[in-house]
């Protein structure tokens, strides 16, 4: 608790000092400008330990534009919770995202217990067939081994991987792998499993159900059903990225990503989180606690 | 000695099926083929494992039998018959895709550890046609040199017990016979049990028990001057392992076995059938020395190591361990070569002390210091490596695991290390501009090495594409370590048909997706289908509601039918009408109608 005490009086101190230096350089007369400054400053203590590179894309245009720097940062490790551990759609966004994470010779690593990817749907979605790596793990141990190695190898781009119980070290140990390794992690979860554990997951987010086809359809030339796939999902937290922000897209049968406006729900606008959300706060827990 | 596997693959096929039985008590990890305590002395009685076919792909007759189990040959089927009349022989039988590789694989991986009998082990070597008498052109024999070596297990009667017990202990029917020359041992081997091999492994499919004492060894010996010996004149033809051309010739003869062989002039052989004959003959009665080719490649990618004193320290042992990869390493780099495959064995004893107070009899006492006893390391890898560090920290992955029986009981007395498969090195010249699928080769071959030694060797696996109507026979996942990439089978492309174009049902188009739609395949498949409880609207007897994964969900639309139909020579046809439904929870489902069992399943989810 100490520890936990002193770390947090230690960023905070540090952002104080940062908005007083700012305070003494910045005009407060233009406070959006203020704010961004400020952000970008924390953001950069933040994430100085993870590897510079350019970002990487989560193959989708939409989401990109949510994301800070246009993608996910090398190093990120990103969740993917779906709505009652349906199958809505998110091994098809992680496998998008994949695509770009394994474009300089890397490799793709896919860690399921019983191998259900289907190869020719994955050389359909363009993936480097001869670069792919299978993985079956028998133990919770080993899925847990298997993911920490692969992520902390600079030769793989990406690695997906279905994993519901997560405990803070074992999410912990994950962020750090990523980041020494430099590419991209990628954990598919239920969501009733996972917001209910805390995460160190750089990107969190959680899809659901596509909502209402009627505008879809519209918007692609009427006849979406059978050859356009929804898929809806909410920003839960990114560093430096719209949290909250929800993104409505659609992949043609080409594979063309469609995007759609989203209907802002009472005019409010996203908000803007700068300091990193603690996934479980010491104030839950005390609460909990009783 | 040889040591014969009576129908190897489908034996293989047994095992590979009583492992992935959940309620048999066989406990063995990755395929290996360890003993377990409860598989000792006898097989013990469990459920009939049923009939088994194995096919393959021929390129002018289909797809064919490659070999049949007893269960499966007592209904009829027989090797080189078409699969697509096993459907009425024998419906009930489990049909599954020979795999030569494996085959052989598997054989090394049993020879390697029948290196407990003796130093020098390998495989029958095969000639360019097949062997008469044989449906497959495949080794299913391993080769011992045992000469010395029966004294240790206390005579040569006790070896061939000891042997036939080691490999009933690891499910495997074998037969064993010890001569003074090669072809005299794989003859008898081969061609003195027959009727009894096949009764046994009747027994062994049927899950009743067999007497491990039961003899299925031979043990020959041939020093008088007797030319043609008692235990030879009976024996086919057949069993000096010619081809089935020369065989046919002298059956044509009505020469049928040895003894009316060697009654014809010797000077007449060659012209009438080929130096082929007279070579096999020559070597049969020693006249001509037939060596064979050890699975342990050079004797300098070997070394032994017996202890002073025995050791329960796997640190100790794994100091040893080091200092012989080191040496081992200086070998291969000198030859510009690199490991693909390390086996090592840790030779094993009982502690003296535990022994000299639970042992009661003098059995225990001579079981103390059984040669038998010891632990095998074996090790595959991606790319040859000649980097001892590397090597070191693979197998002490595997030295530090439960399966190596080091410490307490058991002590190491001596160590062997070898490699049994090396390749050439592949150097890469740097180059100005950097080749993007050599950038992470090493890196990732270091990566796929250690998890498939944690998680074994089928756990690692890469996906194979295949040209095939349906879905399950398009793909497979294959090992990435422990064999060499060149020299891989070129895939025979069959002119399929031409799709229908039209639904024959109702005269319109057929609505289903097109090839290149990324909609067209799930994501994933599931392998079996499993069935799906599927209301169907009155009209066009499409899915209405379906009940995905717990609960009954409307289908809001659906794409289809598309038409997939096994071909009449892939066995029992199928046929089925696949459609993509779409649930108003927003999941997309892949499931077909099979029009033999009139019934939905649900084969793929587009996740």
């Amino acid at each position: 608790m100490l520890a936990l005490a002193d770390r947090a009086f230690g960023i905070a101190a540090r952002i104080l000092t940062s908005a007083v230096f700012m305070s003494k350089t910045l005009d407060f007369s233009q406070p959006s400008q203020t704010v961004q400054s400020l952000g970008l400053q924390i953001r950069g203590m933040e994430t100085r330990t993870r590897p510079r590179g350019i970002a990487i894309s989560s193959g989708c245009p939409a989401m990109d534009r949510v994301l800070p720097d246009g993608g996910y940062a090398s190093g990120s490790l990103v969740e993917l919770l779906a709505t009652g551990g349906q199958s809505i759609g998110s091994t098809t966004l992680a496998l998008s995202a994949a695509r770009h994470a394994c474009e300089a010779g890397k490799y793709l690593v896919l860690i399921d217990t019983p191998t259900q990817y289907y190869p020719p749907a994955l050389q359909r979605l363009a993936l480097p067939v001869d670069r792919i790596i299978g993985l079956r793990p028998k133990t919770y141990e080993d899925i847990v081994w298997a993911i920490d190695q692969s992520l902390r190898s600079s030769a793989v781009g990406c690695v997906i991987a279905s994993i519901d119980r997560l405990n803070d070290r074992t999410a912990r140990r994950f962020q750090l792998a990523v980041e020494a390794g430099g590419g991209l992690g990628i954990l598919l979860r239920d969501a009733t499993v996972a917001k209910s554990e805390p995460s160190w997951a750089d990107v969190q987010w959680s899809l659901g159900p596509p909502s209402n086809n009627r505008l879809s359809s519209q918007l692609s030339g009427g006849d979406a059903r059978g050859t356009t796939r929804w898929f809806e999902m909410t920003l839960r937290r990114c560093h430096g990225g719209r949290s909250g922000a929800r993104v409505r897209v659609g992949m043609n049968a080409s594979g063309e990503w469609i995007d759609m406006p989203m209907e802002i729900p009472y005019g409010k606008t996203s908000h803007v989180h700068l300091a990193a959300e603690l996934a479980k706060p010491t104030r839950t827990r005390r609460e909990a606690a009783g | 000695m040889c040591i014969w596997l009576p129908n190897w693959p489908s034996q293989r096929a047994l095992v590979a099926k009583l492992q992935a039985d959940p309620q048999h008590p066989i406990q063995s990890e990755d395929g290996h083929y360890e003993a377990t305590p409860l598989q000792c002395e006898s097989v013990v009685q469990r459920s009939p494992v049923g009939p088994i076919v194995l096919y393959r792909r021929d390129p002018r007759r289909g797809n064919i039998v490659a070999t049949a189990n007893q269960m499966a040959r007592q209904s009829g089927i027989l090797p080189q018959m078409p699969l697509s009349q096993c459907g009425s022989l024998c419906p009930t039988a489990t049909i599954v895709e020979h795999d030569p590789q494996r085959d052989i694989e598997s054989l090394v991986q049993i020879a390697e550890s029948s290196q407990c009998f003796s130093p020098i082990v390998g495989l029958e070597s095969l000639d360019p046609q097949v062997w008469a008498g044989r449906s497959l052109h495949e080794p299913q024999s391993i080769y011992m040199d045992v000469t010395g070596i029966s004294p240790l297990f206390g005579g040569e009667d006790q070896l061939g017990r000891e042997v036939s017990r080691w490999f009933r202990q690891r499910n495997l029917i074998v037969t064993v016979a010890m001569a003074n020359q090669i072809g005299q041992a794989w003859a008898l081997a081969n061609y003195t049990f027959r009727s009894k091999v096949a009764q046994t492994l009747l027994q062994m499919e049927l899950g009743q028990c067999i007497d491990s004492e039961e003899h299925t060894y031979v043990v020959f010996h041939h020093e008088g001057q007797e030319q043609q010996p008692h235990a030879f004149r009976s024996l086919p033809i057949e069993a000096l392992r010619i081809d089935l051309a020369t065989t046919a010739k002298l059956h044509r003869l009505g020469i049928r076995s040895l003894s009316q062989l060697s009654e014809l002039p010797r000077a007449l052989l060659p012209a009438r059938f080929g130096d082929g004959l007279l070579r096999r003959l020559d070597q049969f009665y020693g006249r001509q020395e037939e060596p064979f080719q050890t699975i342990c490649s050079s004797p300098e990618l070997n070394v032994v190591e017996s202890f002073e004193y025995a050791t329960p320290n796997r640190e100790d042992v794994l100091l040893r361990l080091q200092l012989q990869l080191r040496q081992l390493c200086t070998r291969l780099e000198t030859l510009g070569h690199g490991a693909l495959r390390v086996v090592c064995r840790l030779s094993l004893e009982k502690n003296a002390i535990d022994v000299s107070l639970l042992a009661t009899d003098h059995a225990s006492n001579a079981q103390s210091s059984h040669p038998m006893l010891a632990s095998v390391l074996q090790v595959g890898l991606y790319i040859p490596s000649n980097d001892p560090n590397h090597l070191e920290c693979l197998l002490r992955t595997q030295l530090e695991s439960q399966a190596c029986k080091i410490g307490g009981t058991y002590w190491a007395k001596g160590l062997t290390t070898q490699i049994t498969m090396s390749a050439p090195m592949v150097w890469q010249q740097n180059s100005l501009f950097e080749v993007e699928s050599l950038k992470h080769r090493d890196s990732i071959a270091k990566l796929i090495d250690t998890m498939s030694v944690r998680l074994g060797r089928e756990n690692v696996v890469a996906p194979t594409i295949f040209s095939n109507p349906l879905p399950e026979l398009t793909y497979a996942w294959r090992p990435l370590t422990g064999w060499r990439k060149d020299g891989q089978q070129q895939e025979i492309k069959r002119k399929l048909g031409r799709a229908p174009k039209r639904d024959y049902q109702s005269e319109e188009q057929v609505v289903g997706p097109k090839k290149e739609d990324v909609w067209r395949r799930p994501i994933r498949l599931l392998s079996p289908p499993i069935p799906l409880q599927v209301t169907e609207s009155s009209r066009a007897g499409l899915p209405a509601i379906v009940r995905y994964p717990r609960a009954n969900s409307n289908v809001v639309h659906c794409t289809g039918p598309e038409r997939l139909e096994s071909g009449w020579w892939q066995g029992t046809t199928q046929q089925r009408d696949y459609y993509r439904i779409e649930l108003e929870n927003g999941v997309w489902l892949w499931c077909f109608l099979d029009h033999r069992s009139k019934g939905w399943l649900l084969h793929g989810i587009f996740d």
